[in-house]
């Protein structure tokens, strides 16, 4: 009678596509070489099940000499995993396990004959993976058949065996003569009378009863290349669950130095020879997957653009957004997008119905319930992504020129401690407020922490993104002739520093078109995505706090990071679609990021910052802006004489 | 429709070339300068440059430097498509080279009349901003003109959210 086994299933659970892609995206990436992989295989089956080669979450790191060591060949695209030479793949596997046989190695490391090689195509953006795999198998001796069909053995014996096999570490063959255990060492020193008779108990996860297993087969083959004397081969399947076989088996071998023919392609359930596919999206958790996906686009960024990217300072970033309008909602799209997952809204309004169609984070409803626009925000955000960090604080940054009367003093002491407080918990502060006064104290408080800060502001048909300098100024000390080259970090201007005035009250005797981000649409996306790309060139720079800024026209000069210059303003007026990056250094008198407004803050906190509501003179007295003033009035800059042409002609 | 519609764009864009053309007749008739520019709706004013002729503006500087070589000639105009400030009632000034852009920055507030709340900056040669404590005379050497004149201009800094 003929002999079959039960060949092998390939199982993969959910956790080794998972291992899949995060080996492939992060690890791997376009290098398509073996990665050394093991597979779980189990004596412990039952009926019913099919003989299982499992995959799992630990398959390329569990190296148990228990486990099937193999390999798994991932390939890039589906064209190249359906087009390798699967004759090629086989044989070679095979060939190394026919090597194995014939120099003894197998003796000592039976479990040499128990491997695969799983190839693979992970499609990681819809989660579909083919797979097909091999478990190479020599025929030999050829034309099988049974001397003696498989008989169960008693209950004893196998737990003599059993025994032995797990006492022993395992051993996925051993001889079992004269009731008596030997290590598979012993075989070649058997005479062939005793060989002959001796059985080899083979580890066989088969789960038929009468029929053995995947295992036997290379086992078989081992026998009958290392011990070309017999012609007759004992086997033992060894079996925890079910009952042990044994049973003894013939063949004929022509040349036992030559290489065997090999099977081994996993036929699919259709019965065919052909690779498997399998959708998982569904199985794997939707937060996982959404996150796994996000990152999906980022990590591709390391295979081949960018291969040094340091995406983790995205995911660690702690970004303290001021302002939940246009700019703050566009802001947290798009650094979402570069993986950022720490938000803090902070505004003091409601959603109105005017705002839905701009900030892209509110809706409808959200203006029909009026909720505040914080909070909007923020759980907008959790609904993208449910994995993000987002809170809203709900606030009024205290402003220059809103004055605060005495009954209001109490709530400012909290609100300018929170916000300090605030500043504090986060590594980078967007200024996206709604005017000049209400940047004010964030750029105060900024500037003392040595905290990034970005001002993104809209004009009409204009913006602005400037990133504000950070850590201590040496501008004084620096020879302000020396204007072209590379400024540091430390000594770049924030948004007040090109103005000579203290902020006041904008919105008082204001009409609403005033009062309000009149703004053409567009460049509220604009500004965000470039502010949130100026901050990514930054973040990629060696050390993002020491990012320098070129002074005069950009150069090829080496002070980019890995996205390239990180400029200091980005100025762009839309009404002739034309964009500036200027770099201006900070201004010593700065009523922002001056150094007396350091010192008067660190010294009267609260009680400043409500002397400056009150009068936001104390600004120009402290930094001296107001001497200046006086200095000037009495300039002439007049030409003496008007009578060239140079005069504005009256004209519209 | 289609083709209306079609000829009724092509008739009106007509009509519009003519007006342009009539317009800058009259406005050659107005202004000796070359005049390349059309001022339709975007409320172009031309710029001094585009008024005065390069050997004329040369001249002026020649003549200026030699009577006040301390002093430094700027012309400042407001940046073209500026919607919030003012203009100014002349461009040409002479100012002195020991103050610095800050004092500028409020000769010309002043000129403008600005609240203190409203916020501008200047733009030399229409895309470099300076440091506020840069010094005329620095500021002259680097970004002077090919006429010998300082060319800046003056726009409103963005403030929305």
């Amino acid at each position: 009678m003929n002999v079959a086994f039960v060949p092998l299933t390939t199982l993969a659970d959910i956790s080794f596509w998972s291992s899949i892609n995060s080996k492939k995206l992060h690890e791997w990436k376009l290098d398509e070489s073996p990665i050394e992989c093991f597979a779980e295989y189990s004596i412990q089956d039952f009926t019913g099940s099919p003989s299982r080669l499992s995959f799992c979450h630990d398959s390329f790191e569990n190296a148990s000499s228990s486990r099937f060591h193999g390999f798994a060949l991932a390939y890039n695209t589906i064209e190249g995993f359906q087009n390798v030479d699967r004759r090629k793949i086989i044989e070679e596997s095979a060939l190394s396990i026919f090597h194995n046989i014939k120099n003894g190695v197998w003796l000592e490391r039976p479990e040499i004959l128990n491997t695969f090689v799983l190839t693979i195509h992970a499609n990681l953006k819809k989660f579909v993976y083919t797979y097909w795999n091999c478990v190479p198998a020599l025929c030999s001796p050829e034309n099988i058949t049974y001397v003696q069909e498989p008989i169960e053995l008693d209950t004893g014996a196998t737990q003599q065996l059993l025994q032995y096999y797990r006492s022993h570490g395992y051993p996925s063959i051993f001889i079992h003569h004269k009731n008596l255990c030997l290590p598979l060492s012993h075989l070649m020193q058997m005479t062939t009378v005793d060989a002959a008779a001796a059985y080899l108990v083979v580890a066989d996860g088969s789960t038929e009863t009468r029929v053995p297993g995947w295992t036997i087969r290379n086992a078989l083959a081992a026998l009958s290349l290392s011990r070309p004397d017999i012609n007759e081969y004992r086997l033992i399947s060894l079996r925890a669950s079910l009952p042990s076989l044994h049973y003894v088996i013939t063949g004929t071998i022509t040349d036992p130095s030559k290489f065997p023919k090999t099977v081994g392609w996993e036929r699919s359930i259709r019965g065919k020879l052909e690779p498997i596919t399998v959708d998982m999206k569904s199985h794997f958790d939707p937060h996982s997957l959404m996150e796994q996906s996000v990152d999906l686009n980022l990590s591709l960024i390391k295979w081949r653009l960018v291969p040094e990217m340091k995406l983790e300072r995205f995911k660690a970033l702690r970004t303290l957004i001021f302002g939940a309008g246009t700019l703050g909602c566009n802001l947290a799209r798009s650094m979402l997008g570069w993986g950022v997952r720490h938000f803090t809204f902070i505004d003091n309004s409601n959603v109105s119905y005017s705002n839905p169609v701009r900030q892209s984070l509110s809706e409808f409803e959200d203006a029909r319930l009026g909720k505040s626009k914080a909070d909007c925000a923020a759980s907008a955000l959790k609904r993208i992504l449910p994995t993000v960090y987002a809170q809203s604080v709900q606030m009024t940054v205290p402003m220059p020129g809103h004055s605060v009367g005495a009954q209001g003093e109490q709530e400012l002491e909290i609100v300018v401690n929170q916000l300090e407080e605030l500043v504090l918990q986060h590594d980078v502060l967007f200024l996206a407020l709604d005017s000049r006064e209400a940047r004010w104290l964030p750029t105060v408080l900024a500037n003392i922490h040595n905290k990034m800060a970005y001002s993104v502001a809209l004009g009409f048909d204009t913006y602005v993104i400037i990133r504000h300098g950070v850590g201590e100024s040496d501008v004084a000390s620096t020879s302000e002739s020396s204007v072209r080259g590379i400024v540091s970090y430390s000594n770049l201007a924030c948004y007040f520093c090109s103005d000579v005035t203290a902020p006041g009250n904008s919105t008082t005797d204001r009409t609403l078109d005033q009062q309000c981000t009149v703004a053409r649409a567009g460049i509220s996306m604009i500004a965000s995505g470039l502010a949130t790309e100026l901050l990514a060139a930054v973040l990629q720079h060696e050390n993002p706090v020491e990012a320098p800024a070129i002074m005069g026209d950009l150069s090829a000069e080496d002070c980019g990071g890995l996205l390239g210059h990180a400029p200091h303003q980005i100025r762009g007026f839309i009404h002739r679609f034309q964009q500036m990056t200027p770099c201006v250094r900070r201004f010593d008198r700065c009523i922002a990021c001056g150094k007396a407004v350091k010192e008067a803050f660190e010294a009267e906190k609260w009680r400043f910052v409500r002397d400056v509501m009150n009068s936001p003179s104390r600004l120009e007295e402290i930094t001296g802006l107001d001497q200046l003033q006086a200095s000037v009035d009495q300039v002439d800059i007049d030409f003496a004489s008007e009578d060239d042409g140079s005069s504005v002609v009256s004209f519209t | 429709m289609w083709v209306e519609s079609l000829s009724w764009e092509a008739a009106s864009s007509a009509v519009q070339n003519q007006l342009s053309s009539a317009l800058s007749a009259v406005s050659q008739l107005h202004r000796p300068a070359s005049n390349h520019r059309m001022a339709l709706n975007t409320g172009h004013i031309p710029t001094f440059k585009e008024r005065r002729p390069f050997h004329a503006r040369e001249k002026d500087v020649q003549e200026i430097k030699r009577q006040q070589p301390n002093k430094v000639p700027v012309i400042i105009e407001r940046f073209e498509g500026e919607r919030s400030l003012p203009l100014m009632d002349r461009c040409k000034f002479l100012v002195p080279d020991h103050i610095t852009v800050a004092e500028l920055m409020h000769i010309v507030r002043r000129r403008l009349q600005l609240h203190p709340e409203q916020a501008f900056f200047l733009l030399v040669n229409e895309k470099s901003v300076v440091s506020n404590s840069m010094t005329m005379s620095e500021l002259y050497q680097k970004e002077q003109d090919s006429d010998g004149f300082l060319y800046v201009v003056y726009t409103s800094q963005p403030a929305f959210g």
